[in-house]
């Protein structure tokens, strides 16, 4: 879950931190304002001068912030690492995954504030997945019993015994689903428009197999990946089927994966980063099946009571 | 005796060089802004203000003049001709009414602002047709009430030298752009050989903010020099210019039902400029059109440049998926100069091909300090790697690029006028 962005441009949220102390430094808005008087020849001799202004850059709040950035970089990658560990339950780990599922909102949220690209309105829809999947696991490891180990051989493991936990199960699909469905929504949304790096994202991986597509055809394919998308989103809301949650493991990965067969390797953080669009469902997929299995050996267990669940 | 008489006359020769440079470029980072703004026309009636030219095909020939009236009502007419006539509107040869005028777009009604201040129209008179190395004088006239006669300059339809400036970003900072379009104007003022401003886009934040469209556009005044030139533009469009604002203001007319802002400006056989469009699709149509300007104008151009806003080589961001497509085409026909914008510092990579440092390879210059803050770029990118003759920085500036028919010299000109960096590079054999 971690995002790479060490190896980016730096998060939004850095960059809405240091706009804002741009702006401050400058004084935009009372530029802004003494400008205004200019332009409108009502300007009195101190917003002529526009006082204020900025004559020199202040390096040391700029540099403090892309500090906390790339601190914040460490701290993501550490929790990721960490998280793929944890099989019980950890309020520390837990408190760890809230943090950084707060810090995806937020940076969803400072990529609305900042603008500058396309859709960057919707963002905070279009991310849901990945921001989600953090909240998701913290409530996983919370319901977690509090001293166990996954049992290996016969018998129920943690997750049989937690899975077991109808109420963990419900808010976690209500949840998983409603991310999904909205990040579905969007990008489906995005594509019947044309967004343009979609259309990129496909002619660039046609490309690599000797096929090229025109404007007008690539429109087309844009148009029914779209709808399929809204469709998906909708059947994720509408339904428990199964074979959907399959439709959106799969489709989520290929649409993740493209970044890597459009971009070659430079593509690689960017799959990774959506590696929640398809993992949510695979996580699904996996409770399911667990809750299934958890359901017949309960049966088993109270057949052979010695079979039943122990913490330790 | 000997020895010391040269290492003398070394230094008294350093001494002089020095002097020169610094004398080069004034500091005009402390400038008095209250001055500076009295030179802004105050847009009220029907009073032409805001002017600014854009040149987007030959630039001997073509020219689109453009201006602002808060009313919209009557005729706009542009005169112009070869002679200065002081203003007198009979004794212009020619007379251009404007081909397109209009209101410019609002953004929301719950922008105070906007309500509070009114919107203004715009008006375009494109030019065509025109003598190639020739000053044209012209008077802006909007229902009857005329601006003062500026003056601009068509480019030579041969030239053996060109000086263009090139900038990006001057999306905030309002005080900082005003500086530095003050330095642009008064750098033409100094060097008259300076032809034009090659503009690398994100003009304001919002772009569908007329209140900074507004603000931009009288600024925009202040790169005109004393003695009323005009230095015309070629514009990119940046991923803060989304809307109709744009269009408007650089007078961009919509083919069928798309508007389109890939483009050549050409300056004879010896400069082109393929200005494309990183907000959209690099594959396409404008990949064609990429494709079919660089077959055409590779042949004939002794510098060929490509000017758009979002970096291929980003020496602060991650590269865009354009990258993809620019570059092979770029590498193909051997594009001299990328200019770009977008990551806020002072750019020059090594020459790139195949990925690689290559001396065939493409330069990408750029990447925006016309007022916006300032971004620390990553020194650990192969490509702007100092120690391999690349460089990196921060601050406001302009870029100048002076060719003739053998060489091209970039030089990263700051505020306080200091030259940062400056790439000299050979005509491709």
């Amino acid at each position: 879950m971690a995002k790479p962005i060490l190896w980016e441009d730096g998060s939004d949220l850095y960059r809405y931190a240091t706009k804002q102390v741009d702006l401050s430094q400058a004084k935009e808005d009372m530029a802004a304002s003494s400008l205004e008087a200019i332009i409108n020849g009502t300007a009195t001799a101190t917003e002529l001068s526009i006082e204020g202004g900025r004559t020199t850059d202040d390096q040391s709040r700029q540099q403090l912030i892309l500090r906390i950035d790339r601190g914040v970089a460490y701290f993501l990658i550490f929790v990721g690492i960490v998280a793929l560990f944890v099989r019980r339950r950890s309020l520390i780990v837990a408190s760890l995954l809230l943090i950084v599922g707060g810090w995806c909102v937020a940076d969803s949220i400072a990529a609305v504030l900042n603008g500058g690209k396309a859709y960057s309105g919707m963002t905070p829809y279009s991310l849901a997945a990945r921001s989600v999947m953090p909240f998701l696991l913290a409530h996983l490891l919370l319901f977690l019993p509090k001293s166990a180990r996954v049992k290996s051989g016969n018998g129920p493991s943690t997750f049989d015994s937690l899975i077991r936990n109808r109420k963990f199960l419900n808010v976690f699909d209500i949840a998983a689903r409603l991310a999904l469905a909205s990040t579905f929504l969007v990008h489906g949304y995005k594509a019947v428009q044309g967004h343009y790096p979609f259309r990129d994202l496909i002619n660039l991986s046609a490309r690599r197999i000797g096929l090229e597509f025109s404007t007008d055809s690539l429109l087309i394919i844009l148009k029914v990946i779209g709808y399929q998308d809204i469709l998906l989103a909708v059947f994720l809301l509408i339904t428990r089927s199964r074979f959907v949650l399959y439709w959106t493991a799969i489709w989520g990965c290929v649409t993740a994966f493209s970044r890597v067969t459009a971009l070659g390797f430079p593509g690689v953080d960017l799959w990774l980063v959506r590696s929640a669009n398809g993992g949510l469902a695979l996580v699904l997929i996996a409770l399911y099946w667990w809750f299934e299995r958890g359901g017949n050996e309960l049966k088993i267990s109270q057949k052979t009571p010695m079979m039943t669940y122990q913490p330790l | 005796m000997k020895t010391t008489t040269l290492w003398m006359l070394k230094l008294s020769l350093c001494g002089i060089a020095s002097l020169a440079f610094a004398d080069e470029y004034g500091d005009y980072s402390e400038i008095d802004l209250e001055k500076v703004h009295q030179r802004i026309t105050t847009l009220s009636g029907s009073t032409p203000a805001q002017w600014r030219i854009t040149v987007k095909e030959d630039a001997s020939t073509s020219a689109t003049v453009s201006w602002s009236t808060l009313e919209p009502e009557g005729e706009h007419v542009l005169y112009y001709g070869e002679k200065s006539t002081g203003g007198d509107l009979e004794r212009y040869d020619h007379k251009q009414e404007c081909q397109r005028s209009g209101l410019y777009t609002g953004a929301p009604l719950k922008d105070r602002k906007e309500k509070k201040s009114g919107l203004a129209s715009y008006h375009h008179a494109a030019l065509s047709g025109l003598e190639p190395d020739t000053t044209y004088y012209l008077t802006m006239v909007s229902n009857g009430v005329a601006s003062r006669e500026f003056h601009f300059r068509t480019a030579p339809a041969k030239p053996e030298q060109l000086i263009l400036i090139h900038g990006g970003d001057s999306r905030s900072g309002i005080t900082a752009r005003s500086k530095v379009n003050y330095m642009i104007g008064q750098m033409v003022e100094q060097n008259p050989e300076i032809w034009g401003f090659v503009h690398g886009g994100d003009y304001i934040v919002s772009g569908k903010s007329y209140s900074q469209w507004k603000a931009w556009l009288s600024q925009h005044e202040l790169t005109t020099t004393s003695q009323n030139r005009i230095i015309p533009m070629v514009v990119a469009k940046g991923n803060h210019d989304g809307g109709p604002l744009y269009g408007e203001v650089f007078d961009f007319i919509a083919d069928g039902d798309k508007q389109v802002y890939y483009y050549n400006t050409t300056f004879g056989d010896l400069a082109s400029v393929i200005t494309l469009d990183t907000n959209i699709s690099g594959t396409g149509a404008q990949e064609e059109f990429l494709k079919a300007s660089l077959e055409k104008l590779r042949p004939k151009s002794k510098w060929l440049f490509t000017s758009y806003h979002r970096p291929l080589y980003p020496a602060v961001k991650n590269m865009p998926s354009q990258k993809e497509v620019f570059v092979p085409h770029f590498e193909k026909h051997n594009v001299d100069i990328a200019l770009e914008a977008d990551g806020h510092n002072i750019k020059r990579t090594v020459p790139i091909r195949d990925d690689k440092k290559d001396p065939t390879g493409v330069v990408y210059v750029g990447e925006g300090g016309l007022g916006v803050g300032q971004r620390t770029p990553k020194t650990d990118r192969w490509y702007t790697d100092t120690k391999e003759g690349a460089f990196i920085g921060k601050g406001h500036h302009v870029m100048l690029l002076t060719m003739d028919r053998d060489k091209l010299e970039i030089k990263s000109i700051m505020l306080t006028g200091d030259v940062v960096d400056t790439h000299v590079q050979k005509v491709r054999k």
